[in-house]
């Protein structure tokens, strides 16, 4: 006799067991599933947020490259149009800039800055991050510079002009002079090293190095501080760019006449553009007026020729 | 009770376990199996062994066998004996052999003891025009020393022996030992498939006028019930029994919970627990 009570009991009880290892297989899967999304999303978000310094310095940087490439063709006679213009175009990108990185730093460090309508929920502070994701403004910074970058080039040389025709000591005919030692072909030659090797790490130096003295330069052209050009003077003649060092120190000795250091760089400059006469004539002047043994010792090393 | 619940125990009962020959179904295999048995049996073999899996339907084919010649006997001329369960004590197996082979008349000469010797005086003293055959179903229960004295007087050539075994590792051993040189011909009866499971069940329902139930047997549910019996047939029809007898409890009691255009996997699996194939 079947007992069908039972046997339905049992074949529920038998259905359960064998849907068992289904069961743990899905969770497993939903479990790991779940660890991978929580993984990826709290990974991702800082991601994001790099991405987004990164593209800023990245447009900082452009920016600053072109400033700094305005003072490398400062000489050159074919470039002497529209400088009004693109000083305001980077003016207003600078500002644009640090709008930007203000916001960025304002989201990166949000549990920091307490306001006071707003609760303390986590849940405002991860708004902030996503808007920072792909804004619209991001991308077109970021090509602008590139675009520009000929006008760029044309338009920076009479922006140097104006240092010159404040300068009192060397004369135009000397001015052009210089000018034929120093440009395009250097320039060019120095473009070429750069795209050459852009492979080499050395390279990459470079540029860091660059991108660091052209924020000084920028910071030097906001505060207009002494130091600042004489670190820039010093910064170039180390790097044997003689006459921007010559433009630098020459603007610091007029920001600042008692700074021992920027006359031994500005003469040094001079020598070292060939101008020794001048160079000793003006070294002569500063160490009458003044008790220094640096200038002394350059003196006699530049009339005696040691000079290196 | 309701129609459709009589018409299930009807079911059920065609499902009822047996090796009556006359419920031998003609599937495809089975069939060629049987024309094998029967042109080893014309061929002048001392031994033919038939074996596989429990439920393979050896005994089914040795009972269609014997009820086949049996008909046939004078026609042919061929004794054919069938003896479905082992005789453990051999002089009681030897006694009935020449009881069933001779004549009381014949029998009179010999002494009180029967064995292995006697019988084969026997044959040779009133021979057959063809050797009787004779059909041991469970073989592998014998001794292995009653097997011993099995082979010796098949070598006779006086009468001929066809025997099945389950396939174990014991039938393997008897396979080696004692009959590897002297059996001529070995058939091997495979598990069922699904598909000739189905056909199996079906036909068998069909041929007790059950069309409406047969026609419930799918694929998909015949390949369930495969599943569960391991293609075995004393399994199979364990299982249909079973099955058929709850069908027809809720055909009675609760009408609602089954479909009567297939069958359900739900009760196949109750059918199943309750034969014991499924452990919950």
């Amino acid at each position: 006799m079947l007992n069908i009570e039972l046997l339905e009991k049992r074949q529920k009880k038998y259905q359960f067991r064998k849907k068992i290892p289904y069961i743990i297989g899905f969770s497993t899967l939903l479990l790991i599933l779940i660890l991978v999304l929580l993984y990826l999303f709290l990974n991702t978000e800082p991601l994001e947020r790099k991405n987004t310094k990164q593209v800023l310095s990245s447009l900082e940087t452009t920016l600053l490259n072109s400033a700094q490439v305005k003072n490398v063709i400062v000489d050159n006679p074919l470039t002497k149009i529209k400088k009004a213009k693109t000083t305001k175009k980077i003016e207003e990108k600078k500002i644009e800039i640090q709008k930007y990185i203000a916001v960025e730093e304002e989201s990166t460090v949000p549990n920091v800055i307490p306001k006071k309508n707003i609760s303390p929920k986590p849940t405002v502070l991860e708004v902030t991050p996503i808007k920072l994701v792909s804004p619209s403004k991001l991308t077109v910074q970021y090509f602008e510079p590139s675009f520009n970058f000929l006008n760029h080039l044309k338009n920076l040389k009479n922006e140097t002009k104006v240092l010159k025709n404040n300068e009192s000591i060397p004369s135009i005919s000397q001015l052009t002079v210089t000018t034929k030692i120093d440009k395009p072909k250097s320039l060019v030659q120095k473009t070429s090293v750069v795209s050459a090797t852009s492979k080499n790490g050395m390279i990459i130096n470079k540029k860091r190095d660059k991108q660091d003295i052209s924020k000084i330069i920028e910071r030097f052209k906001e505060d207009k501080n002494p130091k600042l050009s004489l670190f820039i003077a010093k910064h170039y003649y180390t790097n044997k760019e003689y006459y921007r060092a010559y433009n630098y120190a020459l603007t610091t000795n007029k920001l600042n006449p008692n700074l021992e250091d920027s006359w031994i760089i500005f003469v040094k400059s001079l020598y070292k553009l060939d101008q020794v006469d001048r160079a000793i004539s003006t070294l002569q002047t500063y160490t009458k007026h003044s008790d220094s043994q640096k200038a002394e010792i350059l003196l006699i090393q530049f009339k005696e020729g040691k000079f290196e | 009770m309701t129609n459709k619940s009589s018409d299930y125990l009807e079911a059920a009962d065609i499902f009822i376990d047996n090796i009556d020959a006359k419920s031998f179904i003609q599937r495809e295999q089975l069939v060629s199996y049987y024309s094998a048995l029967l042109q080893a049996i014309q061929k002048p073999l001392k031994l033919i062994l038939l074996y596989g899996k429990p439920g393979t339907g050896k005994s089914m084919l040795l009972n269609k066998l014997f009820n086949d010649i049996s008909i046939k006997s004078s026609e042919i001329q061929q004794k054919i004996l069938l003896y479905p369960t082992p005789m453990l004590d051999e002089e009681e197996f030897f006694l009935s052999l020449a009881e069933d082979l001779f004549s009381k008349e014949e029998l009179r000469s010999q002494s009180s003891n029967y064995n292995i010797k006697t019988i084969k005086f026997l044959l040779e003293t009133y021979p057959f025009e063809k050797p009787p055959v004779i059909l041991l179903d469970e073989a592998q229960l014998y001794s292995t020393i009653f097997m011993e004295k099995i082979r010796l007087l098949s070598d006779s050539r006086l009468i001929k022996f066809v025997i099945t075994l389950h396939k174990t590792d014991q039938e393997d051993l008897i396979v080696k030992e004692h009959f590897k040189t002297r059996i001529w011909e070995s058939i091997e009866l495979e598990s069922i498939n699904v598909t000739e499971l189905q056909s199996y069940i079906q036909k068998k329902l069909m041929y007790h006028n059950s069309i409406d139930i047969a026609n419930m047997f799918s694929k998909q549910s015949v390949s369930i019930i495969h599943q569960y019996s391991h293609g075995n047939y004393r399994n199979s029809n364990k299982l249909l029994y079973t099955l058929f007898n709850i069908y027809a409890y809720y055909a009675q009691h609760q009408p609602k919970k089954i479909n009567s255009s297939f069958i359900s996997k739900s009760i196949i699996e109750m059918a199943a627990i309750h034969v014991g194939l499924i452990n919950a």
